[in-house]
């Protein structure tokens, strides 16, 4: 494993997608993988006018709360992670001081519409977190967040044969919009998918 | 895997021109090709057009560039090259057109340039996506497509 801080600072994994699609869970679900692994994490949350995304974070216990960052986005969630990502690169290089041997940080956005994208100069690599339940059409409506992040994440595939979706024609249509990039299908209360979620993000920052 | 870290200069740097010359001379250059979008990621796995896989990881404050020295060794040398960029040139039929495909565009938060009575729009993702975002405007004969030599 690469020592990150010989190396430009901990590696910034960005987390969009609508809301309720299970972003908060695949953060909870990575936590321990990465611990387990050895690397320092850290993550900062982004909420409209609440911190309540940290607070759940805080409350289960996977991370000590002080690596648990809240940022109050206050508008458009969209608008703290790719027009004006200051405030988030702030809290990113201030948990880069205070937690010198940081591997990785992971910055969750709110909840935002199938347009939201993040910053590269914010994060260095980027995933989309949809849900079987928002409808299987979802992939082929070919929303920024879907065509362009680095991995699609496709959650709850537990609830498909609950809500009429095929998940194999949003696997299909996925990857026909997205030219080939890689998507995973997850279900982040049970922790299926989820390894492969982190070997993604071990492979392309974290370099192991 | 080759571990980078800092960019060393630019290939036309005085210092550093000439040996990648000799390196050329060689086929000892390799290029990572980035788009205009991906110039902007400091830390990332890429590999190069001779097939070396490159961890690379540099400062935040630091900026890719067309041209950016990755490595340079005695037999190799790494080099940062931009691949071409893609326009979908369109001509608006009148005033009130050229207004609504501007908000249009604007609404999709797509690039563009202005090239004299001519919206261009950066092709960033596959290029059947803005054909068929556009479709209307183009069934309707609110714009069309011209080539640049038009």
């Amino acid at each position: 494993m690469i020592q990150q801080n010989s190396r430009n600072g901990p590696a910034r994994v960005g987390i969009g997608g609508p809301v309720g699609s299970g972003k908060t869970a695949l953060i909870e679900q990575l936590i321990p993988r990465f611990i387990k692994r050895g690397n320092e994490i850290a993550v900062i949350t982004n909420d409209l006018v609440t911190r309540e995304d940290a607070k759940r974070l805080q409350r289960s216990g996977l991370l000590a709360p002080e690596r648990i960052v809240a940022v109050e986005a206050g508008a458009c969630p969209h608008t703290v992670i790719r027009e004006d990502p200051t405030l988030n690169s702030q809290a990113a290089e201030n948990l880069d001081r205070e937690f010198e041997h940081l591997d990785v940080i992971l910055i969750e956005s709110g909840g935002d519409n199938l347009a939201s994208t993040f910053s590269l100069d914010l994060v260095d690599y980027w995933m989309f977190v949809i849900d079987t339940s928002e409808g299987d059409d979802i992939p082929r409506k070919r929303g920024p967040g879907i065509v362009q992040s680095d991995l699609l994440v496709i959650n709850k595939v537990d609830l498909a044969p609950f809500v009429g979706a095929d998940v194999n024609l949003m696997v299909k249509e996925g990857l026909e919009v997205r030219g080939g990039k890689h998507l995973v299908l997850t279900n982040c209360k049970t922790g299926e998918g989820i390894e492969e979620v982190a070997n993604h993000i071990i492979n392309n920052v974290l370099f192991d | 895997m080759i571990h980078i870290t800092e960019i060393l200069g630019h290939v036309h740097d005085s210092n550093l021109s000439g040996t990648l010359h000799d390196l050329s001379h060689r086929n000892e250059v390799e290029y990572i090709i980035l788009d205009r979008s991906n110039l902007l990621r400091r830390r990332f796995r890429a590999k190069t057009d001779q097939g070396t896989d490159c961890a690379v990881s540099i400062s935040r404050l630091a900026k890719l560039t067309n041209g950016a020295v990755l490595l340079l060794e005695s037999n190799r040398a790494i080099v940062v090259k931009m691949s071409e960029e893609q326009w979908l040139r369109l001509r608006p039929r009148d005033i009130s057109c050229a207004i609504e495909i501007g908000y249009f565009a604007g609404n999709m938060h797509w690039r563009v340039k202005f090239e004299k009575e001519c919206l261009s729009i950066a092709v960033e993702s596959p290029e059947e996506i803005y054909l068929e975002r556009l479709k209307d405007f183009f069934t309707t004969g609110k714009i069309r497509r011209i080539d640049h030599d038009e």
